[in-house]
């Protein structure tokens, strides 16, 4: 593969980067569709190829719903190279990658970069015992490996949570408790938008369908200001403080976090690509045009890399990104273009609404107590975060080089938003004043010796 | 975020990166009332991109005033060390224990012995150093891979953590009174009576001197006050590793191990303008290097990497210059700004607050180019 | 505990976690196995901060593992293999000694 050229490379095999390779490949354009993981899917479709013989019926129908989207591109003719990590992308467009130990560079006239989002980092007392898992990874586990754990309590918001405890409620596992942190202040700011999620009704009837199957299978707490997760080997139990005052404490050895997910943006920023502080998101996200083109001409974002839209908006951007492109490569599609830009538009009307509700309050943004750790890989914890920004660090990268946090080998990507914000409180700077780590390749840890593997010809 | 309660200083320093840092550190030390004025978190910043090495060998063997110059920084560095650690913060990670030049063919060996020779001849025994062979460097580093041919080394060299140094400067400079403004970068400075007037995005400001250490922007300062520097970019890329069991017992030009465990790689010189994309030819030779340097580090991650450019005057050494059309103004650049941070604090901010610049750094001058 | 949703199938693989043998299915993910056999703590940041896997999906380095001699695995991102030696890793990270 190295040094071969294609017309377009599609970076993520998630529903955006599957359907962006469906019409390209369609147009007849050489495609190739690298993938960090084994299998196609990215995370929302996650083996769903191979869940298709024992077809568990609690993953839910908005998991099967990606049935045939996987398919068509196993069988759609781009070249698929998965457990391939892209590390870098150059200003000149080469996309260094690596795989099974080698680095090669392969240079395309178009990227789709649809490498998805994370899960807002979550930020609680105990966070990082074992036994503390995002709902993201008990979902995989469910998907992956069938597996799932007993006597679980969840905690947080959001829509991947409660999916998450439904389908293990379906899947017959006890769930212990769910400790929903949504509170009356968020349902306030996103009722006035609640008529433009009408336009989603299937949405809202297969939400309010996992709420009730919660209700009626677990014991779900409300109006909670503070939780703690107790425990000195592993996760033990959660400590749950209500607005009230009162406090209940819950055993459990498998705790799962969840508040919102956020664009993935270390390869995008790393890339040196244009972002935006996304308001009513809360969150950084790439600076894109309706039809995904980013602030580079030859690169496109497709999915929730680009914003938070949900599997079937990024399925619908991947086709929009894609045929951008074929137009542009001479095979104008006037009329699919606009049907996909209408599309995407109906299945973002929901935002406004799921936005506002499930931003979690500062108060579980940020960190609660001072031995909370703020950044997992180097384990600095809020009272350190608190100490740099007392020795004057006024910005990210400043305070990152005060402290160390954001070093490790997740850059940032656990902690980064939590340490913006804690900069912004403290300088009283906005969110988008205050900036971000400044992401640089390797956008993944890569070994010495692949990188001394990369062999040239380099261009100049 | 402290509030500015007053407009005059008795100097305000333009740039917050080691050069001022050091020289704030340096003044407030002396109780002079100091103004740091920095621009935004995401400038150029060659600060941030430092090596860490506290270096002396090679340094001015072709130019015996900054031979002398940093050799009294060297020694000077415990001092620092010693101050700063009552700042508090984590700690410095200074070692002074020496340092190696690893040499990858017999070229390179023979190269660095002319070097060194030449250096050692005009320092009248204060420079010391040895060339090691493959089998005396073997019992330092016993990993070594079979291209290394030998090393240079010098008991006088050293390395510290660059960031934390700037953290303890910052806060050092604060506790003495001192005051720091970021993204406050210096657009204007002209004459107000007796004084020196500062125009920053946050308002103007005026002191009796004027330190411009603002990296390569000092070009674009330095005629501000009736000074000239000439200064290029020249780029420097760097890979950090994940954190390793201690490895390296002593740091050497291109790798060094910090205090925390990852291994810092480097490096290039590179002429492309005020560019710092980092180059994946580029870091794949510094891996390559390393590689060849100590076999044993193949499966290691490399977690990090960047681009930052050097400050470089015509000859790579200092500049150092106080203005005569505007008593008072003083233009500082180098590349070295760890090395050179203990002879900034104490000496170099000794003769910003009293009299002038000595005749020490008078070969320093700007003038020198215009022979 | 972690356990199984669907019935277990597949040939039997055999694998050590730090001398225990365990026991996985052919094309497991080696933190599902091991989290399947009660596993959860896979390594230690620091002396006394025991870390296990997180998000499942490779971008929060948190279930870090030997894996036959070779550090930093991340063991979500790999499958299993009859005879895998998989080791916790303790802080600090380690690539083995170099120098030696």
């Amino acid at each position: 593969m190295a040094n071969q050229h294609f017309q377009i490379a599609i970076i993520g095999a998630g529903p955006a980067g599957m359907a962006a390779a469906l019409t390209t490949t369609k147009a007849g354009l050489e495609t190739i569709v690298i993938d960090d993981q084994k299998g196609s899917g990215g995370q929302v479709y996650r083996n769903l190829l191979a869940n298709q013989e024992a077809s568990p019926a609690y993953l839910g129908k908005s998991y099967y719903d990606g049935t045939e989207l996987a398919q068509s591109f196993a069988n759609c003719g781009a070249v698929y190279q998965p457990d391939c990590t892209v590390w870098q992308i150059t200003n000149t467009h080469e996309i260094a990658l690596v795989s099974r130990g080698k680095a090669e560079l392969i240079t395309a006239d178009y990227i789709i970069i649809a490498t998805g989002a994370i899960e807002r980092p979550m930020p609680v007392k105990g966070w990082t015992l074992p036994g503390v898992m995002s709902v993201g990874g008990a979902q995989t586990l469910l998907k992956q490996a069938a597996l799932g754990a007993d006597d679980a309590v969840f905690v947080g918001s959001g829509p991947l949570l409660y999916l998450t405890a439904w389908q293990y409620i379906k899947a017959g596992l006890a769930v212990r408790a769910v400790i929903d942190i949504t509170g009356g202040k968020q349902w306030r700011s996103a009722i006035p938008y609640a008529p433009l999620a009408l336009l989603q009704p299937d949405m809202l009837v297969m939400g309010r369908e996992w709420l009730g199957d919660i209700r009626r299978n677990t014991e779900v707490i409300t109006k909670v200001s503070a939780i703690e997760i107790i425990g000195q080997s592993q996760a033990q139990g959660v400590s749950c403080t209500l607005s009230s005052g009162d406090k209940i404490d819950i055993d459990a050895n498998h705790i799962f976090l969840h508040q919102g997910v956020v664009p993935n943006v270390n390869l995008t920023m790393a890339t040196g690509l244009a972002h935006q502080w996304d308001h009513q998101a809360h969150c950084w996200r790439p600076v894109i045009d309706v039809t995904g083109k980013s602030s580079d001409e030859q690169i496109y974002i497709a999915g929730d890399g680009g914003g938070i839209g949900g599997a079937k908006a990024a399925a619908i951007a991947g086709r929009l990104a894609a045929s951008a492109i074929v137009a542009r490569c001479g095979k104008p599609r006037f009329l699919a273009q606009l049907y996909y830009k209408l599309r995407h538009l109906h299945y973002l009307s929901i935002r406004p609404f799921l936005d506002r509700l499930y931003l979690p309050s500062a108060d579980f943004r940020l960190a609660q107590t001072d031995e909370t750790i703020i950044c997992r890989c180097e384990a600095v914890s809020k009272a350190g975060v608190n100490a740099a920004l007392a020795s004057g660090a006024s910005g990210p990268n400043q305070l990152k080089a005060f402290c160390r946090a954001g070093m490790g080998r997740c850059q940032g990507r656990g902690c980064g938003l939590v340490v913006q914000e804690m900069i912004a409180s403290h300088t009283g700077q906005s969110m988008a004043e205050t900036g971000y780590y400044r992401l640089r390749p390797p956008v993944k840890p890569i070994t010495l010796a692949a990188l001394a593997s990369l062999e040239g010809p380099w261009p100049d | 975020m402290t509030e500015i309660i007053k407009s005059n200083f008795d100097a305000i320093i333009a740039g917050g990166g080691l050069i001022g840092l050091s020289i704030g550190y340096g003044l407030s030390r002396r109780g002079l009332s100091v103004l740091l004025l920095d621009a935004e978190d995401t400038a150029l910043r060659a600060a941030r991109g430092n090596f860490g090495l506290v270096w002396v060998q090679g340094k001015g063997a072709y130019f015996p005033p900054y031979a002398d110059w940093t050799m009294r920084s060297s020694e000077l560095w415990p001092k620092l060390a010693g101050e700063l650690l009552e700042t508090g913060g984590p700690a410095l990670g200074l070692h002074q224990e020496g340092g190696l030049s690893i040499c990858l063919s017999e070229a390179e060996m023979q190269q660095r012995y002319e070097k060194l020779d030449h250096l050692r001849a005009h320092q009248n025994g204060r420079f010391q150093f040895e060339m090691l062979d493959r089998s005396a460097l073997k019992e330092i580093m016993p990993g070594i891979g079979p291209k290394v041919v030998g090393a240079a080394y010098c008991p006088h060299d050293g390395h510290v953590n660059p960031l934390y140094l700037m953290r303890a400067l910052q806060t050092g400079l604060t506790r003495h009174g001192g005051v720091c403004l970021t993204n406050a970068a210096v657009r204007r400075i002209d004459k107000k009576g007796n004084s020196i007037r500062v125009g920053t995005a946050k308002g103007d400001f005026e002191c009796q001197r004027i330190v411009l250490a603002a990296g390569l922007a000092n070009a674009e300062l330095a005629p501000m006050v009736g000074l000239q520097q000439s200064l290029k970019p020249q780029k420097g890329q760097i890979i950090v590793t994940e954190k390793l069991d201690q490895q390296m017992a002593l740091p050497s030009l291109l790798l060094r191990q910090t205090d925390e465990g990852g291994l810092m790689i480097g490096d290039s010189h590179e002429d492309t303008g005020f560019e710092t994309s980092v180059r994946p030819d580029i870091v794949s030779g510094i891996a390559d290097r390393a590689l060849a340097t100590l076999p044993a580090l193949a499966d290691v991650g490399v977690v990090r990497s960047w681009a930052a450019l050097r400050v470089m005057s015509k000859d790579g050494y200092p500049i150092y210059d106080q203005s005569e059309a505007m008593p008072g103004a003083f233009a500082i650049s180098c590349h070295s700004g760890v090395t050179l941070s203990a002879a900034h604090a104490f000496d170099l901010a000794g003769y910003i607050a009293e009299a002038g610049l000595g005749q020490e750094l008078d070969g320093f001058s700007q003038r020198r180019f215009n022979v | 505990m972690f356990k199984s949703t669907m019935p277990e199938k597949g040939r039997i693989v055999h694998l050590q976690f730090d001398g225990e043998a365990i026991t996985a299915f052919d094309g497991d993910n080696l933190a599902a196995a091991l989290l399947r056999s009660g596993k959860v703590k896979f390594r230690t940041a620091a002396k006394n901060d025991p870390r296990g896997p997180y998000c499942m999906m490779g971008v929060c380095f948190e279930c870090l593992v030997k894996i036959d001699g070779r550090p930093n695995q991340q063991a979500c991102q790999i499958t299993v293999h009859d005879g895998m030696i998989v080791q916790r890793q303790n802080a600090p990270d380690s690539a083995g000694k170099v120098s030696g």
